[in-house]
């Protein structure tokens, strides 16, 4: 007998039930005036000879067995859950931020080099003297230290990026220890966890991005000046 | 000319500081959020460059309220952010801001803005 199988369980029950369904219409026959005592007692002593009814208390056993078996099994998804979802988010939450701030620090390291270089620069023209050619080569050098800081923006934007996508697993992982949570009962005694810290959404945009950036600005000019003579 | 560059990012801070140094702009004052901002907008402050997305107070925000007092009503202010709708870009015009530029942007393209802010507000 299986207990989770209702198909392989009724056939063991199948006749007491029928018995009683049977036993219950004659006694509503005979409420409402249909029907007579005889067939209701004749169903009775056929229910008392139904030797089926004697297994039911194995029927029970096997039935506890089973919730049993089925309780560990769903104590193991939540283990499962802990162990390969909400783990693995928290860690790749955390690699992230790792990301992020080392990104930050390398930024910051560039900008002092290019700082540096700029003093440098100025220094060398000073000493090389006033010359219109090489006035005009170190104003070269300088435009392209400029431009290397403003390719530095990238980590502003990536920061805002990955904030969006840490701001995205705090969201999934929520849903997960809710979920975790479900299958969980006092006696099992385990805890969901210290969950993620989300950004403030106000502080990033998640939709930050490095590219196509000359047609946006050109949509955000046309989109203001349209706007704007609006006021 | 004293420009207020304000935004949440140290690294980006400085690279606004160096753009607008590159085109001229000699004196830059700074701002971690929209708030400290406000303690910083004295009467030396010639135009505000301010990120939209900071902790705080946001560059909305601060727009907003620098709009609301009669000391820095008519103060010009460059919205430099990543955020690029036309709903956004409707809520920076109601606000006050008098110019729009998207990040990553060139030091020639916040010139040309600021230029073309200071031209209109001395037109005014």
């Amino acid at each position: 007998m299986h207990a989770t199988d209702p198909v392989r369980i009724s056939p063991e029950a199948e006749p007491a039930l029928t018995l009683l369904t049977e036993l219950i219409c004659e006694l509503q026959a005979l409420e409402e005036g249909r029907g007579g005592i005889r067939r209701a007692q004749g169903i009775l002593a056929d229910l008392g000879l139904e030797p089926n009814l004697r297994h039911l208390p194995k029927v029970i056993l096997t039935v506890y067995g089973e919730i049993g078996a089925a309780l560990r099994g769903i104590r193991l998804s939540r283990e499962t859950i802990q162990s390969y979802s909400l783990d693995r988010l928290r860690d790749t939450h955390s690699k992230l931020s790792e990301v992020s701030s080392t990104t930050e620090s390398a930024a910051m390291e560039m900008l002092n080099g290019l700082d540096r270089s700029l003093a440098m620069i100025d220094g060398l023209e000073t000493a090389q003297g006033a010359g219109t050619e090489t006035h005009a080569q170190f104003d070269a050098l300088r435009a392209e230290v400029n431009q290397l800081y403003g390719c530095l923006q990238f980590q502003d934007i990536i920061a805002q990026q990955l904030s969006g996508v840490a701001a995205l697993l705090v969201d999934v992982e929520q849903r997960m220890a809710t979920l975790a949570q479900l299958f969980d009962h006092p006696a099992t005694g385990i805890a969901a966890g210290a969950g993620l810290a989300a950004a403030d959404p106000e502080t990033y945009n998640p939709d930050a991005t490095t590219r196509n950036v000359a047609e946006r600005q050109a949509l955000v000019d046309e989109a203001f000046g349209l706007a704007r003579p609006a006021r | 000319m004293k420009c207020l560059v304000v935004d949440d990012s140290a690294t980006m801070r400085r690279i606004v500081v160096n753009a607008l140094k590159s085109v001229g702009m000699a004196e830059v004052a700074e701002a971690g959020d929209g708030q400290e901002a406000l303690g910083k907008c004295d009467a030396a402050i010639d135009l505000v460059v301010t990120d939209w997305n900071m902790p705080v107070m946001g560059g909305l925000e601060l727009v907003k309220a620098l709009r609301a007092n009669p000391a820095t009503a008519k103060l010009p202010i460059l919205m430099v952010t990543t955020r690029g709708t036309k709903e956004d870009i409707l809520q920076a015009v109601e606000a006050g801001v008098n110019n729009y530029i998207l990040k990553p942007f060139t030091p020639q393209l916040l010139k040309e803005k600021i230029d073309a802010v200071m031209a209109a507000q001395g037109a005014a």
